[in-house]
């Protein structure tokens, strides 16, 4: 049902723009009717341009956001445990989170040329803050009093880290990974608008070039669609990684 | 035989920058499977002796010699796991134990002992108070330790689930016969469950006191009654 209701505003949206386009409220220069964008999106699909592009992307987003994940976490751990380790690094990481990723674009095409490289590299630095900041903010406010637990039981401070604090910190790390994923997938399809000759960004920016608007509406809703889908995915994944929390409102109170 | 030898501890805490003496000069004995009962005012260091004697503090000076190795603590808070079900947080102290089908079997004992069976695959955040100290209880069993150290654990039930679980810990006692030092602010409970009593206020041992009623005790029993009395009015300086 919840998802029904969250059908209605899309379709009332559509109703209009088809409407309008049909009427000839707008011009259909600007804003191609409804019809011509599913015309358009099977001739993309038919002739495979559509899938190659979204390949393209997909696959920098998951190599980006793959390495970004492999620093971030352990790198955060480290600081999260280790004050000392965190006031070396604070004002360097600091400094790094307040540039916006695109605006290296340049620098990086220079140092790395116009191959996956710098794209990859731009969907690293989006996805890196997200997922460090919010690993660290998830052991730090750990619960110490079950750390103690493990120190009654005479557990080792690996075993600590592993059975107590990284499960504690889990929500707020999962959080960081959606977080990450979204960043990354917008910061590509910046990057791709500069400089790519493959991947939905470069898609627009070429439908642009051949004032192809059809294009341009099949390469925007294409992005929104994958986002929503793979934020989906996530939020699934998410959910069985978490079910005890997910759970506990649906039973507070417990049995009294 | 002794379980516990404690020879003149103290412990001292700084709060900013005022030393605050939170135990002076403590000598306790404690016989090996006997239940002792800490009993004392809030701030008068009971906690304090029990998370030294756990582990989780240091003591300023003094000794304290274990007989038995293996010490656990149940504190206040059940502390459970909560991504862990009842059944997963009985078994968490043994998680490294390599003999799972042991582990199984060890839980499985304390999940029926314990009148958890049923709920064993709740999470903490489903399950009442007192089954989750129920459970905190169970898991320390599990573990096996030859010393028990209860901080308070039956404080935050209600009167019904404490009577219960008072009644469950004695039979426990009984049955597995282990060393139990159990902190309270309650006298009523320190007599109902004790065969030592110590007397704590400001952090030194003002008396100790021995019951020798049989188990399970009547709290309108004319000894119990007196010996109330008498800690009462000592704790009150009456």
């Amino acid at each position: 049902m919840k998802k029904l209701k969250g059908l209605i505003v899309p379709i009332i949206i559509v109703i209009i723009w088809w409407i309008s386009t049909s009427l000839n409220l707008v011009n259909a220069y600007l804003l191609p009717s409804p019809g011509r964008i599913v015309d358009t999106t099977l001739t993309l699909l038919g002739n495979g341009l559509l899938v190659k592009h979204l390949t393209a992307s997909l696959y920098r987003v998951f190599a980006g956001f793959f390495i970004s994940v492999i620093i971030a976490i352990p790198l955060a751990v480290l600081v999260a445990l280790n004050k000392k380790v965190y006031d070396y690094l604070e004002p360097l990481l600091e400094f790094i989170r307040h540039i916006p990723p695109i605006a290296l674009i340049p620098l990086l095409i220079l140092w790395m040329g116009i191959g996956e490289a710098p794209k990859i590299s731009i969907i690293i630095l989006a996805t890196f803050f997200p997922v460090f900041l919010n690993t660290i903010s998830g052991i730090v406010n750990s619960d110490v009093r079950l750390e103690e637990v493990g120190t009654v039981f005479n557990f080792s401070k690996l075993d600590i880290l592993i059975k107590i604090i990284i499960p504690q910190a889990l929500p707020s790390i999962l959080v960081g990974l959606q977080l990450g994923l979204g960043y990354s997938w917008r910061s590509l399809i910046g990057a791709e608008l500069i400089a790519a000759s493959t991947g939905i960004g470069y898609m627009i920016i070429e439908a642009e070039q051949l004032s192809r608007p059809d294009i341009i509406i099949v390469g925007i809703l294409s992005i929104g669609l994958l986002g929503y889908v793979l934020d989906g995915f996530f939020l699934r994944i998410t959910n069985k990684l978490i079910k005890w929390d997910r759970e506990k409102s649906d039973y507070a109170g417990g049995f009294d | 035989m002794q379980a516990v030898l404690i020879k003149d501890l103290s412990k001292e805490y700084k709060i900013k920058g005022k030393k605050v003496q939170a135990l002076k000069d403590i000598n306790l004995q404690i016989e090996q499977g006997s239940f002792v009962t800490v009993v004392g005012k809030s701030g008068c260091g009971k906690t304090t002796l029990l998370r030294i004697l756990s582990g989780l503090e240091d003591k300023t000076k003094g000794e304290i010699n274990f007989n038995s190795p293996k010490v656990s603590i149940i504190f206040q808070e059940p502390r459970l796991m909560p991504w862990l079900t009842v059944k997963q947080n009985l078994g968490f102290s043994l998680i490294n134990n390599k003999d799972k089908s042991a582990t199984e079997k060890n839980v499985n004992k304390y999940l029926e002992m314990l009148g958890l069976t049923e709920f064993k695959d709740a999470y903490p955040s489903q399950i009442s108070g007192g089954m989750a100290q129920r459970t905190a209880f169970g898991r320390t069993l599990c573990y096996n330790p030859d010393l028990i150290l209860m901080d308070e654990p039956l404080g935050a039930l209600d009167a019904f689930n404490r009577r219960k679980l008072q009644k469950d810990l004695i039979d426990i006692f009984v049955r597995n016969k282990k060393t139990i030092i159990f902190v309270t602010h309650d006298v009523d409970e320190a007599i109902y469950l004790g065969q030592k009593i110590v007397v704590m206020d400001q952090g030194r041992i003002i008396k100790e006191f021995s019951v020798e009623l049989p188990y399970p005790r009547k709290t309108s029993n004319e000894d119990f009654f007196k010996l109330r009395e008498e800690i009462l009015s000592l704790i009150l300086n009456e």
